[in-house]
């Protein structure tokens, strides 16, 4: 069984090896990416809220969810990435004071900073 | 006319039941992140699962065989039953993630606690499974998740530059992707074609058939079905991405929760498409945690020869009761632990394409098998299509592993 795998991972072992370390050396642009989508989202949620679009439930509900992955983010982040726990306070603040213009800004912040997911168009 | 109206039927219970959340989760991120480029990862998959859910549907008629009983008879015994641990522990963890969509989606419906809603909607679904016959609990739950129909309408309703999203058909990979990207883009194929061609399906689709005593004369109605109920299903799955594309893509939302794909109603249609988008999904996810949670019970019933089938009453097939029972106590546990369920996603789709090529392989022998089909054994087109999608599913569970460690889950 062992010798199978062996066999089988063997020619991966050079393409494994610098994408492992790029996914180490990437942890903090995922995260600030992740940062950047819930203030996006959360902006758009807002912007509904305001027009009447979402209702009260909905928007509180999706407030609270993006804030408790805030804070399990900035958990994990720990001691490292100054930038990414700034940009998480900010956020948060933003988000209890519902403020979907600040959250925008936030979003094309971290844009500049951590680029896009997937193909730039 | 009763015929006419079963078939009708029986397309709508698969259209409204092919989405669940993992397609969910996967078709909007792949929207928003690569753009149409992954259209064309859902068209090809749709093909699969219809090849391989019209099999399932042909041998449970004619041969009367459902997917584990063939499983032990043409694989043996030790790789039976090496077939059948990895894939009851990723229906568990399907059904778990399933149970957690529920209750994410019910949270946004009520603001209750999540753990609490997981707890009652494990308790609801247990009692429908209880209750209801075989027959309406697969209508029930698909007829009423045709309230998805609202993402192929807001897709109807945004400006979708289509001749570009009809490019998306197209296998490709995107321009401009960094050396990086390149291994996420290959993670989201490998990915899509997982959730659309779970395990679970044909377990469940070829047990329903054996449960619906199924036999020459349905064979028209199971090739409709899987045919065309499984391709407009597939329509629900491109809209979500289509939309996403359009809408989320520009704001660089990256959905990661059944909420965020909700959003997408509420742009065009205000709190009225909100609420269908959400009732929408809510019974899609419902019945594919139902689908998830019988099939574990069927599959262990099958392999180790128990009665099994809902058209018996509990009493009467007592192991299969207990088999469906503790599936859903097991998920609920799973989901009560705090385990996200995005990330159980992940897990049951890096983990159900690796069980895949066992589950096929069966299949692909009994149904080109004169001796158990008669003349309904595989025609020339049925072997070339099930032998080239097998190659491809190995291909994809040998690379599964290795992509999602590489990537992060596609984070990267």
């Amino acid at each position: 069984m062992r010798q199978t795998a062996a066999i089988l991972f063997f020619p991966l072992i050079p393409w494994l090896w610098p994408g492992t370390l790029a996914a180490a050396e990437s942890s903090d642009l995922v995260e600030m990416r992740t940062v950047r989508s819930l203030a996006a989202e959360t902006a758009e949620v807002f912007r509904l809220q305001a027009e009447r679009r979402v209702n009260a439930i909905y928007a509180r509900t999706m407030t609270e969810n993006a804030v408790d992955q805030l804070h399990d983010l900035d958990q994990s982040a720990g001691g490292e990435g100054a930038a990414l726990h700034r940009a998480i306070a900010e956020t948060v603040a933003a988000l209890n004071h519902q403020d979907s213009a600040a959250l925008r800004a936030i979003a094309q912040r971290l844009f500049i900073m951590a680029g896009p997911r997937g193909p730039a168009d | 006319m009763g015929r006419l109206i079963e078939i009708t039927l029986g397309i709508m219970t698969a259209v409204g039941g092919f989405v669940d959340i993992s397609e969910l989760v996967f078709a909007a991120q792949s929207g928003s992140r690569f753009g149409f480029a992954l259209i064309w990862a859902f068209a090809f998959a749709t093909i699969g699962i219809i090849v391989f859910g019209e099999m399932s549907g042909r041998v449970a008629a004619i041969a009367k065989q459902p997917v584990f009983n063939l499983m032990r008879q043409r694989l043996g015994l030790d790789l039976g039953l090496l077939t059948l641990l990895p894939a009851v522990a990723v229906n568990i963890i399907t059904c778990a993630a399933e149970v957690g969509g529920m209750a994410l989606v019910l949270q946004l419906l009520t603001g209750w606690p999540y753990k609490l809603l997981a707890i009652l909607s494990t308790a609801c679904l247990a009692a429908i499974v209880w209750a209801l016959p075989f027959k309406w609990i697969e209508r029930v739950f698909g007829l009423l998740g045709l309230l998805m129909l609202t993402f192929v309408a807001v897709a109807a309703a945004i400006h979708v530059p289509w001749r570009e999203a009809a490019a998306g058909l197209i296998p490709q990979i995107p321009r401009g992707l960094s050396t990086q990207e390149i291994p996420s883009f290959a993670y989201f194929v490998v990915a899509i074609m997982s959730a659309v061609l779970f395990p679970y399906e044909v377990y469940f689709y070829s047990s329903g058939a054996i449960e619906e005593h199924w036999s020459a004369k349905d064979l028209m109605m199971n090739r409709l079905t899987t045919i065309v109920g499984f391709s407009l299903g597939s329509l629900l799955a491109i809209s979500l991405l289509i939309n996403a594309a359009v809408l989320f893509r520009p704001l660089h939302i990256d959905p990661q929760l059944p909420g965020t794909a909700a959003l997408q109603a509420a742009i065009p249609f205000g709190e009225t498409g909100l609420l269908l988008a959400l009732f929408g999904m809510l019974f899609a996810i419902s019945g594919a945690a139902i689908e998830t949670c019988l099939s574990s019970a069927y599959s262990v019933s099958q392999f180790l020869g128990w009665e099994w089938g809902r058209y018996k009453r509990p009493h009467e097939a007592p192991r299969f009761t207990l088999a469906w029972l503790a599936s859903f106590a097991v998920a609920l546990a799973v989901v009560l632990t705090g385990i996200p369920p995005l990330e159980l996603v992940e897990w049951a789709v890096v983990f159900s394409i690796i069980v895949l090529p066992l589950t096929y392989l069966p299949l692909l022998l009994i149904a080109r098998d004169r001796k158990y089909m008669n003349e309904h054994v595989n025609g020339r087109l049925s072997n070339v299509l099930g032998w080239g999608f097998y190659t491809v599913l190995c291909a994809a569970a040998v690379a599964a592993l290795p992509l999602y460690i590489v990537t992060s889950g596609g984070q990267l």
